[in-house]
């Protein structure tokens, strides 16, 4: 027989039985639905605790501070040669200038700092070179090719570089970062399995109450993949309809959160979030709904195939 | 054809059970299994169909033993008999159509031989008006002839009915066993299970008793009764 009818005679009797047992489909899709939105709520989490982190190493930076009488373009030639480090994201400069500024503003209401600068008359300040790297774990090797540099190992040149200051706050943000991720992965995984086994008994139920039809089949000379095989499709299509009725309810749901979360994590918007990754949302849950409902079939089936 | 050598078959849980049961049935033959209710008329039916395995004996169906068939390979042979349940065993998913086309995708049947072929089948028990009905739908008689179509879709090499005529009246039992009597003369081995005495009065072929998983009787052209 060819393998394209037997393809096409399995899926249609697939479709059939999906919609001609309304009731059970209806109630395996709503479990798994459940177990979906498990899923994607800790998509969710992790996006935005991943957004949270990145967030605080944003604020991690590493600061060279320069004495005032030093040559604006020894400054800018250093920028461009940390700028090359593989490592470095950016390195901005702040000139003398714009240090003064920043600080007048900072101290506007502050009286006792506005006389003291106008009696010093002059701009006190020095010039500095902010500097980030992609992740904060890299500063250590920022700092040690920043450090090899003449210019910064000139004593008469550079003021202070605050890496040091920082450094503990940023082993513990390392720390934090890679504890939270270990949780947040491990959660996932505890929780996918457990939307496994929930699916699993659903789908057992519903293949149960086809206990009868497996054994007629198998009696009348069925090979395993007329009575498998239409219940495979069933377990696809109650993962699609779980995948879709997901994105559908997370429309509404993302909406009211991401009213919370915005004010809560640091600006995350997760209906935004929602929107923008839409379509590596639906493909999650589709391939992830599809494989739990083939799976969950496939091992359902196996009991009543022994006849 | 079909050997049946010294098997036995005994349950822990079920009282039916059967003996050293030896019988021959060659190719083309009509064959009534008669005997009282728990006899093991059954029993025999279900280890002829590969759904039980002997505890010892063996059974041979064209000098293959069946029982030795690799799992993959029981499908194929069922594929041979037809079968009649005494309780129909009916698709309650597909409707009337469907559970015939059904029996005929399983060999690969193509699409327009189904078209051609279901409803000559329906008609000649006559359900062709029953086609879209389920089988929850169809009175007792009408899911037994329905049955009786879905096991002679395929022509088989056998046909078994276990109990075909138990729940109709007189006149569909007429009409199922000529159904029977025309298969048969195409040239299908038929294996009819029943204790209806009428029916094997009516038919005059080879008649084998079962009482208490033994054969007590078997005997050519012959009634239900010993004369």
């Amino acid at each position: 027989m060819s393998l394209r009818l037997d393809l096409q005679r399995i899926i249609r009797e697939g479709l059939i039985n999906f919609w001609r047992n309304k009731l059970v489909s209806f109630s395996t899709v709503v479990v798994m639905t459940m177990s979906l939105m498990m899923i994607a709520a800790l998509l969710f989490l992790n996006a935005v605790l991943g957004f949270s982190l990145r967030q605080l190493q944003d604020r991690v930076d590493i600061n060279i501070y320069f004495f005032p009488d030093v040559p604006e373009s020894e400054i800018l030639t250093l920028q461009e040669r940390i700028q090359i480090i593989p490592e470095v994201r950016d390195v901005q400069y702040v000139s003398r200038e714009q240090a003064f500024i920043d600080f007048v503003e900072r101290h506007k209401d502050d009286d006792l700092i506005n006389r003291s600068l106008e009696e010093l008359g002059d701009n006190p300040l020095g010039a500095s070179l902010n500097i980030r790297a992609y992740e904060s774990t890299q500063y250590e090797a920022v700092v040690a090719a920043i450090e090899s540099e003449p210019v910064v190992t000139n004593s008469e040149f550079v003021e202070r570089i605050n890496y040091y200051d920082n450094k503990s706050l940023i082993d513990r943000l390392n720390q934090f970062s890679d504890a939270v991720r270990l949780v947040a992965y491990a959660v996932i995984i505890v929780f996918g399995i457990v939307a496994l086994l929930v699916v699993l008994s659903t789908m057992r139920i519903a293949i149960f109450a086809s206990k009868k039809e497996i054994i007629i089949k198998r009696l009348v000379g069925a090979e395993h993949r007329y009575t498998r095989g239409p219940f495979i499709v069933m377990g696809a299509l109650y993962g699609i309809s779980a995948a879709l009725l997901t994105m559908i309810v997370l429309y509404p749901m993302t909406h009211w959160v991401g009213v919370y979360t915005k004010t809560f994590f640091g600006g995350m918007d997760i209906f935004n979030y929602y929107l923008i990754n839409a379509i590596p949302i639906v493909v999650v849950l589709l391939a992830t709904g599809m494989i739990i409902g083939v799976v969950s079939s496939y091992i359902a089936t196996r009991k009543y195939l022994k006849i | 054809m079909i050997v049946f050598d010294k098997i036995s078959k005994t349950y822990q849980s079920k009282n039916t059970s059967v003996h050293d049961i030896d019988l021959k049935i060659k190719k083309g033959e009509f064959v009534a299994l008669i005997g009282p209710s728990g006899a093991g008329k059954t029993t025999l039916l279900r280890l002829l169909l590969a759904e039980e395995k002997p505890t010892s004996g063996s059974l041979h169906f064209n000098g293959v033993n069946i029982h030795n068939l690799r799992r993959a390979d029981v499908p194929k042979y069922r594929q041979k008999i037809g079968v009649v349940f005494q309780d129909y065993k009916l698709l309650e998913n597909k409707t009337v159509y469907e559970n015939v086309a059904f029996a005929m995708e399983m060999i690969g049947k193509s699409d327009s031989e189904i078209k051609a072929d279901v409803p000559h089948a329906l008609e000649l028990v006559g359900l062709e008006e029953k086609g879209f009905s389920f089988p929850t739908q169809l009175s007792g008689g009408e899911q037994q002839r329905l049955a009786i179509a879905r096991a002679i879709i395929n022509q088989p090499e056998v046909l078994i009915a276990d109990e075909p005529t138990g729940s109709l009246d007189p006149h569909s039992s007429q009409s199922v066993l000529n159904i029977l009597k025309k298969i048969n003369e195409l040239g299908t081995t038929v294996i009819l299970a029943t204790h209806d005495r009428e029916v094997v009065d009516a038919l005059h072929r080879r008649v084998v008793k079962i009482d208490h998983g033994r054969i007590t009787r078997d005997e050519e052209n012959a009634s239900y009764h010993e004369h």
